[in-house]
């Protein structure tokens, strides 16, 4: 791709941020099962690389505090640090790991990103909010406990998405030979 | 089953500064078989109308009745009216989403209580019904296909539910002539077996072609709703609301101002033609 | 068409309302420092003054800035209750395990839930009070000085200015899928974990296959015109800073400066 191709897809990224956080609250109120904002950061990290996805990983959720009061400001720092996390992880792992199967690529990206920017998540938190070294062990394993539902789903729904897109040929294929040999 | 608008009013976002009154207190009554046409200026609330019968908004204020029954009742099944009323919007093929044709259109089916070999033939009927072949596509990545075919496959997986009700939104608009045409073929047919179509379009010629009955929108109300040919007949009236009349009408208007003795009641093109034979007979014609 | 969210903004034609938005911003990045430094009971009750102030000159209802304590009620007793249990005192009052309860945590605990409650009323004023969109074209400006640490904030601020556009448009898509897709019976919800990823599946991935179809076309018609970055195009032009917009800013500067020093 492109870096222009790379750019708007980043810039749909970050609107995307805004918009499917207010989808998901008008048809149900679990947002924070499904904690929306992450998918199209993690995406863009995926598809565009690490400096793309550090980008809407921090303008994403900005935006998105502006258009629609969402996350509150108060939560913006930690959630800011762990998108940020996110986009820049994802991009990292992607570009270096070809394991000759993008199941594979993908979910090692993902759990390697959903994992640390939980952990700097929880590390702001503490920070933030409370001073104190017990307190950091308690608000980074509370944030993992609370976000595991999330981790799953967002393992279920995300490498759909790149299939999905794969098909739609709106990104190229990853593994071309692969495929077509299957 | 008829459908029912009781003095249905709908205002989008009501108390924000979006406020915007979209339909005003229409009442209207469509019957079973019926095929009819929804004319009406760009924001004068067509696609509002036709998604509160389809369930998808809830009135304001106002009842929505199909078969008597008030379908935002709490008692009423959200499940029954999903399978009586299906709804094509403007760019169905937006809505695909699934790994392969035949799942995409089986999607609306997995809420029916159909078992496997249904749902199949179900599937190959709607592929087959839309002009695809059952066969052949229904392995392939719906996603991979033309925009003309992932059209039809979208098309198809409402089809499949078998609606009573068919309700289209502006789905001719982009299309090519030929498309166009055999796409309303094909709601022609589903007319002919049965099914209660209604159609959003600003295609007066298209409209005139095929349904019988026009209701006219504008800004909210009714304005009017006749059969074609009475709606079509009041040219001055269409033309102030900004709408189209289809063009044989047009031309047999126009001739008519001329003083020429030609039938005001003409809306497609072999009743143009045969008219003006008759007139040329009959040395009508100057 | 085109409806763009506009979050908390409520137009009105305060004083507030009418300073630009960059200096609405820096002002409030130097209010949020000041909440930092805060933490004695005259350095609160100044902060209480000053919050009054602001809310009559915006005309903000102190009920609107309130707003999120109904959300954010149960978050901020955590902050509490963690800081109480947790927090490393000298003296506790009692300690059990590795929870120790002491005065210095319930002081720490207070402290940092009335920084989030100040924090949360500057935010309301600010959003109240500008429109969003003026909101996003201020950061595009805050981020420019970025460049000098080698940042591409031109390419930034039109990955910005083309997201903001992108909002509404996205906005209407996503309602037509959601409406499509619940008039074929789609329930967007389910009880169990790995249904509830599949049972959005309809509507996350039609999202995201509109949203890129349109950024795929936006980029080719945009290299098709010659565009490769954000070097080779024409900055914006910057509207320069007005005599009430500066002196708003000197007035945040100095009202920081005070509760600074002075508390
Ligand atoms: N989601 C919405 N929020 C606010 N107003 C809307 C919304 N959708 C439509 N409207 C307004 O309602 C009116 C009717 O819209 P619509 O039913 O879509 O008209 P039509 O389909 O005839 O073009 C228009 O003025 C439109 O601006
Ligand atoms: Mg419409």
């Amino acid at each position: 791709m492109t870096n222009v191709k790379k750019s708007i897809f980043t810039a749909v990224c970050m609107a995307l941020c805004v918009v499917l956080p207010m989808a998901f609250h008008s048809v149900q109120n679990a947002g924070s099962i499904f904690l929306p904002i992450h998918i199209p950061v993690l995406l863009c990290g995926l598809l565009c690389g690490w400096s793309f996805g550090l980008a809407c990983g921090i303008i994403g959720p900005v935006l998105s505090s502006l258009f629609t009061g969402m996350p509150p400001i108060a939560y913006l720092p930690s959630m800011l640090v762990e998108l940020a996390a996110y986009g820049l992880i994802t991009g990292i792992i992607m570009s270096n790991v070809h394991t000759k199967r993008i199941y594979a690529d993908l979910y090692i990206s993902l759990i390697g990103a959903m994992l640390a920017g939980r952990v700097v998540a929880g590390i702001a938190k503490a920070l933030i909010f409370s001073p104190g070294h017990i307190t950091m062990a308690a608000w980074v394993t509370s944030y993992f406990v609370t976000s595991l539902p999330g981790i799953i789903i967002q393992i279920v729904l995300i490498p759909s998405i790149v299939f999905a897109l794969e098909r739609a040929k709106l990104i190229p294929v990853r593994y071309p030979q692969i495929s077509r040999n299957q | 089953m008829p459908v029912e608008l009781d003095q249905v009013s709908y205002t989008y976002a009501p108390g924000t500064v979006f406020e915007a009154a979209a339909l005003d207190r229409v009442t209207v009554s469509i019957e079973d078989g019926e095929f009819v046409g929804i004319m009406g200026h760009t924001g004068c609330g067509k696609s509002t109308m036709i998604q509160l019968i389809a369930g998808l908004l809830v009135p304001s204020s106002g009842k929505v009745l199909l078969d008597g029954c008030d379908i935002n009742d709490g008692g009423y099944r959200r499940g029954e009216l999903r399978k009586r009323v299906g709804i094509v919007f403007q760019y169905p093929e937006y809505q695909l989403f699934e790994s392969t044709v035949e799942k995409d259109v089986a999607f609306g089916l997995k809420h029916l209580a159909l078992n496997s070999a249904e749902v199949r033939s179900r599937v190959a009927w709607a592929l087959e019904t839309v002009g695809l072949n059952y066969g052949e596509i229904c392995r392939e990545s719906s996603l991979g296909l033309s925009g003309g075919e992932k059209r039809k496959v979208a098309i198809a997986g409402v089809l499949a539910m078998k609606p009573q009700i068919l309700i289209l939104d502006e789905p001719i608009a982009g299309l090519d002539p030929v498309a166009r045409d055999s796409f309303m073929q094909l709601l022609d047919r589903l007319h002919n077996g049965g099914t209660t179509i209604i159609i959003v379009s600003h295609n007066a010629d298209i409209l005139g072609d095929f349904t019988r009955r026009i209701l006219v929108l504008n800004k909210g109300s009714l304005v009017m709703d006749g059969a074609v040919k009475d709606v079509f007949s009041d040219v001055a009236q269409m033309e102030a609301l900004n709408l189209d009349v289809s063009r044989p009408r047009k031309i047999a208007h126009l001739l008519g101002q001329r003083g020429v003795a030609i039938p005001q009641d003409i809306v497609r093109y072999e009743e143009l033609l045969t008219a003006l034979t008759h007139l040329k007979k009959s040395g009508g014609l100057p | 068409m085109n409806r763009m969210p506009i979050g908390q903004y409520i137009p009105g034609d305060s004083l507030i309302h009418h300073l630009d938005a960059r200096v609405k911003l820096i002002a409030f990045i130097l209010l949020i420092s000041t909440i930092i430094l805060t933490d004695s009971v005259p350095g609160y009750c100044s902060l209480m003054v000053l919050t009054a102030g602001l809310l009559f000159v915006s005309k903000v209802k102190l009920k609107t800035a309130l707003g999120f304590i109904q959300s954010l009620f149960l978050f901020l007793m955590v902050i509490f209750v963690m800081n109480t249990l947790f927090f490393d005192s000298a003296q506790p009052i009692c300690s059990w395990w590795i929870f120790h309860i002491s005065l210095g945590g319930m002081a720490q605990g207070a402290n940092v839930v009335l920084r989030v409650i100040f924090l949360m009323i500057f935010s309301s004023v600010l959003m109240a009070t500008t429109a969003p969109m003026e909101a996003a074209f201020a950061l595009k400006s805050l981020l420019r000085p970025l460049q000098y640490i080698r940042i591409p904030t031109e390419d930034l601020a039109i990955m910005i200015s083309v997201a903001v556009q992108f909002i509404p448009v996205l906005m209407e898509e996503t309602e037509m899928i959601r409406k499509a897709q619940t008039a074929r019976g789609a329930k967007f919800e389910s009880a169990r974990l790995r249904e509830k990823a599949a049972s959005v599946m309809p509507l996350v991935i039609p999202i995201f296959l509109g949203a890129f179809r349109r950024a795929d076309e936006l980029s080719l018609a945009m290299e098709a015109r010659g565009y490769r970055g954000g070097k080779n195009r024409t900055q914006n032009k910057q509207k320069p800073l007005r005599k009430q917009d500066i002196l708003a800013l000197l007035t945040a500067a100095a009202v920081c400066f005070i509760q600074a020093y002075a508390f």
